[in-house]
């Protein structure tokens, strides 16, 4: 994601990570680590750093038996939800401080969710797809193993807030808590 | 260390696309029932006008999409096909249960109950259902299963049927669809003889409109 300019100039990251849903716990409330991040940066100087970066997550709850009724039944079943949520996104990176070791940093990102809210009975399944947009917040820091190494690890801290809901789950604005931990590869 | 990382991103994105087990998908049937609120309403309930029945003795039709292939299912021991009898004494249980009498076809029943195994029909999701036969109620003459408006599938549902024989020169001269259960998915679901009959049980259960009391 970043790097010092005067050592780097690109970076690629992939990382591991995990979703907490704020919004709709009704449908997947879960907090899932079914999720990837994959991004490459390109560093202006110091201090700043631009980019764009990738994700997918899956989120997913179960419902166990129970029994709806509507106006002229009811229908018994148990229910898996799944929510799909692909991103892609711009992102501008601030880097606080170039440590020997440590590079924290802020970044806002912005761009495009797709999603697909899916419900699974028996053999059965329903969905509904969606896009949407998205902003991200994160706060993180990468770890230089060794002073001048390319490779490194990378922990963020982030919140999406999307556009993207379901009128047929009747869902409302995806909002999440996502944690990444994850590796850097850093191209001088 | 590119290709590493290729590996990484293929093995991610496979474990993050994921879906529920269909072990875990088929341990329970989904079980929908469906009345005409036209006769069950909070003013009226056209079950309490009703007190006998009839129910075929140990076949259930079989119909399917697939040209050719509709039939009369009947208990074979050693096969797949061993739900039959169970299930239709099962559904004459609860209905006996719900207070009506079960007689035979030249004892003018009041309604008849039905149930078909329909093949590559789809219910619980795009189901356009008529509320009416235009023929003969499809008992001892042979089974006219649901009309319905379907897209193909592989699902095979068993539905069951109330069909009202009592006001049929009120309805126009037709036997009209009072109630009906759908009961899926038989071909994937294991145990399946035990798991109709606990569907069968909860279609009666979520049907408490259905007596004549």
């Amino acid at each position: 994601m970043l790097t010092n300019a005067q050592e780097y100039s690109t970076a690629f990251h992939l990382g591991w990570n995990t979703m907490v849903p704020f919004s709709d716990k009704d449908f997947t409330g879960s907090t899932s680590s079914a999720g990837i991040r994959l991004g490459y940066s390109k560093f202006v100087n110091e201090k700043f750093g631009f980019g764009f970066e990738a994700g997918y997550s899956t989120l997913d709850d179960y419902v166990p038996p129970t029994t709806y009724e509507y106006p002229g039944g009811a229908i018994t079943t148990d229910i898996y939800n799944y929510l799909y949520y692909f991103t892609l996104m711009a992102n501008g990176q601030y880097y606080f401080a170039q440590g020997e070791h440590f590079i924290p940093y802020t970044s806002l990102g912005m761009g495009v969710a797709f999603s697909e809210y899916k419900i699974f009975y028996n053999v059965y399944q329903e969905n509904d797809n969606n896009t949407g947009f998205v902003i991200r917040p994160e706060i993180g820091t990468l770890f230089k193993i060794k002073e001048y190494s390319s490779f490194g690890l990378k922990a963020a801290l982030g919140f999406d807030y999307a556009t993207n809901k379901s009128d047929y789950f009747e869902t409302k604005n995806l909002a999440a808590l996502n944690f990444q931990i994850g590796i850097v590869f850093l191209n001088r | 260390m590119k290709k590493i990382a290729g590996i990484l991103v293929i093995a991610c994105l496979a474990g993050c696309a994921r879906e529920p087990e269909v072990a875990d998908l088929v341990k329970y049937m989904v079980v929908e029932t469906r009345y005409d609120t036209e006769e069950v309403n909070e003013s009226a309930n056209v079950f309490t006008d009703y007190s006998t029945f009839v129910l075929r003795e140990d076949t259930l039709g079989f119909v399917s999409t697939y040209a050719g292939s509709d039939t009369i299912l009947l208990d074979e021991a050693g096969t797949r096909i061993d739900f039959v009898n169970s299930t239709i004494e099962r559904v004459a249980e609860h209905v006996t249960d719900r207070g009506f009498t079960r007689v035979e076809e030249d004892e003018n029943p009041d309604f008849a109950v039905k149930i078909v195994v329909l093949e590559n029909f789809s219910f619980f999701q795009t189901v356009s259902y008529p509320g009416y036969y235009s023929g003969y109620y499809g008992y001892y003459g042979g089974y006219y299963g649901p009309i319905v408006n379907t897209y193909s599938s592989n699902f095979v549902t068993m539905v069951i049927e109330v069909d009202d024989i009592k006001h049929y020169a009120e309805n126009g001269s037709k036997y009209k669809v009072i109630w009906s259960a759908y009961i899926g998915d038989l071909l994937t679901t294991d145990d399946r003889k035990n798991k109709i009959l606990v569907a069968v049980d909860k279609a009666f259960e979520q049907s408490p409109y259905f007596s004549n009391n």
